[in-house]
């Protein structure tokens, strides 16, 4: 199974994790992305994902002034995806217990 | 901060997503958002020395598949804009012709055969414009692909024409005061559209193959002459119009 087909549905919480932290724009997001080891993904991935997360408004997004000087698309969280975001998270710490636990005992018994 | 020119790369990406987006009916200020979205995210990336690919991905079709998945269908103005402004485009285009030659009656064969022909002519180009803007093809495919559709709704309007000339059917007639009338309400029309759809592309085209042969028809020349003339003029007048308007979006598009 390639990466890229895994990643569906947890960038998406990555991102809502991401905006949680500050507001930013699309560059930044794929910035900081790729800077957390998620290089494999072509930046332009998160756009579908920004634009389905609006579209479930759980992101709003305004134009202003960037600190690096021209204006850009800044997003930010809603109450919705705050919430939103907690789910993902309470669901990504079973789903990873449980694969770790799927994963460590094969690997144990392989050993053995 | 000095402004980055976009790589041929980028541009002629942006410049396809528009197209595939437009012909897929996607609402016009969705289309303009993520344009300059990606605009931005591009100009960002290549001033960090990054490429197109690394942004895009490997298919560039796949990405705009994926974009458009994601973006809501604009059926108001495909409904109440392009497509009206096509039809009418293409029925007062016989209109005035038919109008100038003082030919002004129609059998029901032949109504139904330019409405088939209008559809058909349509539909076709149209679904040839968003099977091509998704990725690069040849020059010849690109001609076989839009001359296919315009080929085959020809094919059903001469054979409507022909069954015509060979098979009775009813026929409408209008008199002098319903000829003026149309014709009022005709030229009103393609004004007003044309003011509503912040378009001149419109009338320019009609003006463009009627105005010359009626004034070719004042000069000396032989009409083979007059017809080769009048071809070259409204052809070169609707080039003109079309990169006239062109350059002006680009200012608009590319200024970030």
């Amino acid at each position: 199974m390639s990466q890229t087909q895994m990643l569906k549905g947890i960038i998406d919480g990555c991102l809502l994790a991401i905006i949680n932290e500050e507001e930013c724009y699309g560059y930044e997001m794929a910035t900081r992305l790729s800077h957390f080891g998620f290089s494999s993904i072509s930046e332009g991935t998160i756009y579908p994902v920004l634009l389905r997360l609006q579209k479930e408004e759980l992101v709003t997004s305004t134009r202003k002034k960037s600190t690096a000087g021209p204006k850009r698309k800044y997003y930010k969280l809603t109450q919705k995806g705050e919430e939103e975001l907690a789910i993902f998270l309470r669901n990504w710490s079973e789903i990873s217990r449980n694969v770790n636990a799927v994963i460590t005992r094969k690997v144990g018994e392989v050993k053995r | 901060m000095k402004d980055h020119v976009l790589s041929k790369a980028s541009q002629q990406f942006l410049e396809n997503l528009r197209v595939y987006l437009f012909t897929s009916g996607k609402r016009e200020s969705e289309i303009h958002d993520i344009l300059q979205e990606l605009t931005e995210h591009l100009t960002d990336a290549e001033r960090g020395g990054k490429s197109t690919e690394e942004i895009v991905g490997q298919s560039p079709k796949a990405y705009m598949e994926s974009l458009s998945s994601e973006m809501n269908r604009d059926y108001r103005t495909w409904g109440l804009k392009i497509i009206p402004m096509l039809l009418l485009g293409a029925i007062s285009f016989l209109f005035i012709q038919d109008l100038l030659q003082g030919e002004f009656a129609y059998s029901m064969i032949q109504i139904t055969g330019y409405l088939l022909f209008i559809i058909s002519f349509l539909g076709g180009v149209l679904v040839a414009f968003n099977l091509l803007a998704k990725s690069k093809k040849s020059f010849v495919k690109e001609m076989i692909w839009l001359g296919t559709p315009v080929l085959l709704s020809m094919l059903i309007l001469i054979g409507a024409l022909i069954l015509d000339q060979n098979v009775v059917s009813p026929m409408i007639e209008l008199g002098i005061v319903g000829q003026i009338l149309l014709s009022i309400l005709m030229i009103s029309f393609v004004i007003s559209f044309s003011f509503w759809a912040k378009t001149f592309i419109l009338p320019i085209i009609l003006i463009a193959f009627h105005l010359p042969p009626i004034l070719l028809a004042y000069t000396p020349l032989t009409s083979d002459i007059q017809s080769l003339l009048a071809t070259v003029i409204a052809f070169g007048v609707i080039i003109l119009y079309l990169m006239f308007t062109n350059d002006e979006d680009d200012k608009k598009s590319y200024a970030t």
